[in-house]
């Protein structure tokens, strides 16, 4: 008997030892995984609005700089559409390139008004990544929230109905989703979290939430269907919208952030993280110059990039009817990858839904 | 005393002569790097355990052992795991689920109960930086070949001229047991023949 206590007594303090130390290293190392996951969000956002291209139309009157961790500053002046003026402080690692080589680029941009990645040598692709880092320092953020709740009658659960609301949101915000504001939510580490306003709990509610005729749903109201968007602008231009997207594929969820332009076309597709299978699902974010210059001609898309995935690249500047596998609708503009059916379809349909979620919050805004 | 170093790496190798902790050899060698990071990350674990289990093993009661091991292992994986998130977010991102996975691989449990529980803590260190460097060893030689073969590279350097056409089989699970095979072969017959040339 006194052995089974002991034997208690010891594994029941190993337990406690090691849950204080693991809290104390998730205590140092969570603060940095996610900054670094916000930072590469954020980065990656910025660069899916401004593509692989300048365009000085959506610049307005300013002064854009910008310095990286290498310690070379750049800044750059804007007035009435055109670079007035470019100041590289410090170009290490690329002392070939003088004032001259600057000024022209310059000069080639202005007479262009907009300059693309593709067909650059290497110092104009250098200066392009700097100026570019510095133009898209300057885009701001706003965030609305898209809340979707399936209600279920009371009385008929065969009759269904979807609560569809979009809210511009800043942190710790609330935002009514009834007219009588019983029912609100907050938005703590981006989620939207269920508050019943006025201190009611969830259960309370359960009778007298009424929204719509006796349509009621109180699961969904605690655990609502969301999505963020980030609407994206630099001064009074309007870039586009990106939003966060995680359709399931063949090795779990695919989570990509997707861009589209107000008029309704997708802007750009960037993978954040994945579980697919190597050499087959994992395509999905393959570089192949040939593949793109292959897909390219066939949809006669200009919009596609060399130097990035093949398979997301596809997706640029398809409207919503386009947005389907060409093996699945003969409308589809997107080409599935070679043996890796479901995570191409699941990219594209979770891509397709996405953006007419969009097109239904942009009538709303 | 050079002999308890040297035996995880020659005539006690965890994966080529123990074949011990298959999954993860199998499963993460699709690069050299993956092989490195999972055996660094492994001969971490290894040797945290080791030496805390050594240092107990007058506390740890003989009946209820092999839950306490656990515990102990369990919470070097979770810490190893966190700060790989935290510093190497590249490579966590391609071990994924085999990092946590660590926590069942047979090496680590194997030399907690058949060394470390025996055995003073300076044995242990060497045993446990044996072992881990034997599997790290032999995770970067199949990492190696099978990104070689898959992929055209090494370390993620391109080698092969355009010219080359890589085998995807090789990063697929079909190569890892043909590599892994071969290589046991090869080397059971190597050490084979010394021994009976001795």
């Amino acid at each position: 008997m006194f052995n089974i206590i002991k034997m208690t007594v010891i594994l029941t303090l190993f337990c406690i030892i090691s849950a204080g130390s693991l809290a104390f290293v998730n205590n140092k190392t969570s603060p940095v995984i996610e900054a670094r996951s916000h930072t590469e969000e954020d980065s990656a956002r910025r660069n899916l609005l401004m593509g692989n291209k300048i365009d000085l139309l959506d610049f307005s009157d300013d002064n854009y700089t910008y310095e990286d961790s290498n310690g070379t500053k750049v800044s750059i002046n804007i007035k009435k559409h055109k670079i007035k003026a470019v100041n590289i402080v410090n170009l290490k690692g690329h002392d070939e390139i003088t004032r001259d080589t600057i000024d022209n680029f310059v000069n080639q941009v202005n007479k262009e008004q907009r300059i693309i990645a593709t067909d650059l040598n290497d110092n104009q692709k250098f200066l392009f990544t700097i100026m570019k880092n510095a133009l898209k320092s300057k885009i701001e953020f706003e965030r609305y929230i898209l809340i979707r709740i399936p209600m279920i009658h009371k009385n008929d659960t065969t009759k269904k109905w979807d609560i569809i609301k979009a809210f511009k949101i800043k942190d710790n915000d609330l935002f009514p989703l009834n007219n009588d504001q019983m029912i609100a939510y907050k938005l703590s580490a981006g989620k939207p979290v269920f508050i019943g306003v006025g201190g009611k709990i969830a259960r309370e509610l359960s009778n007298k939430v009424n929204i719509g005729d006796g349509y009621t749903n109180i699961k969904s109201l605690t655990n609502p269907k969301y999505s963020i968007y980030y609407v994206g602008h630099i001064g009074s231009t309007e870039l586009g919208v990106v939003t966060t997207c995680s359709p399931k594929g063949y090795g779990g969820p695919i989570n990509f952030l997707a861009a589209f332009d107000f008029t309704g076309k997708v802007k750009g597709v960037k993978v954040l993280s994945m579980n697919e299978t190597p050499g087959l699902g994992a395509k999905a974010i393959e570089i192949n110059p040939i593949m793109v210059e292959k897909k390219s001609a066939k949809f006669q898309n200009t919009n596609m990039d060399k130097n990035k995935p093949w398979f997301t690249e596809q997706f640029n500047s398809l409207s919503l009817d386009e947005l389907y596998l060409t093996k699945d609708n003969p409308e589809g503009k997107v080409d599935a990858i070679t043996a890796a059916t479901i995570t191409s379809r699941a990219i594209t349909n979770g891509l397709r839904e996405k953006m007419g979620e969009f097109l239904k919050l942009r009538k709303m805004l | 005393m050079a002999n308890q170093f040297t035996r995880g790496i020659f005539e006690e190798n965890p994966t080529f002569k123990l074949i011990l902790g298959m999954c993860p050899t199998l499963a993460v060698t699709t690069s050299a790097i993956n092989g490195v990071g999972m055996g660094i990350a492994t001969t971490v674990v290894l040797l945290g355990s080791n030496i805390l289990i050594s240092l107990l093993r007058k506390i740890i009661p003989e009946k209820i052992r092999i839950p306490i091991f656990i515990v102990i292992i369990a919470s070097f994986v979770t810490i190893v795991d966190l700060c790989m998130n935290a510093y190497t977010p590249e490579l966590h991102k391609s071990l994924g689920i085999f990092i946590p996975l660590i926590v069942v691989n047979c090496i680590i449990l194997g030399r907690a109960e058949a060394y470390a529980f025996k055995n003073g803590v300076f044995g242990s260190i060497l045993d446990a930086l044996g072992m881990g460097v034997g599997f790290t060893l032999s995770l970067t030689s199949i990492g190696i070949i099978r990104e070689i073969l898959g992929n055209g590279s090494i370390f993620g350097h391109s080698i092969m001229g355009s010219g080359f056409k890589p085998a995807i089989m090789m990063v697929l699970p079909p190569g890892a047991f043909l590599t892994l095979g071969l290589m046991m072969a090869i080397i059971t017959y190597i050490s084979n023949k010394n021994k009976r040339s001795i």
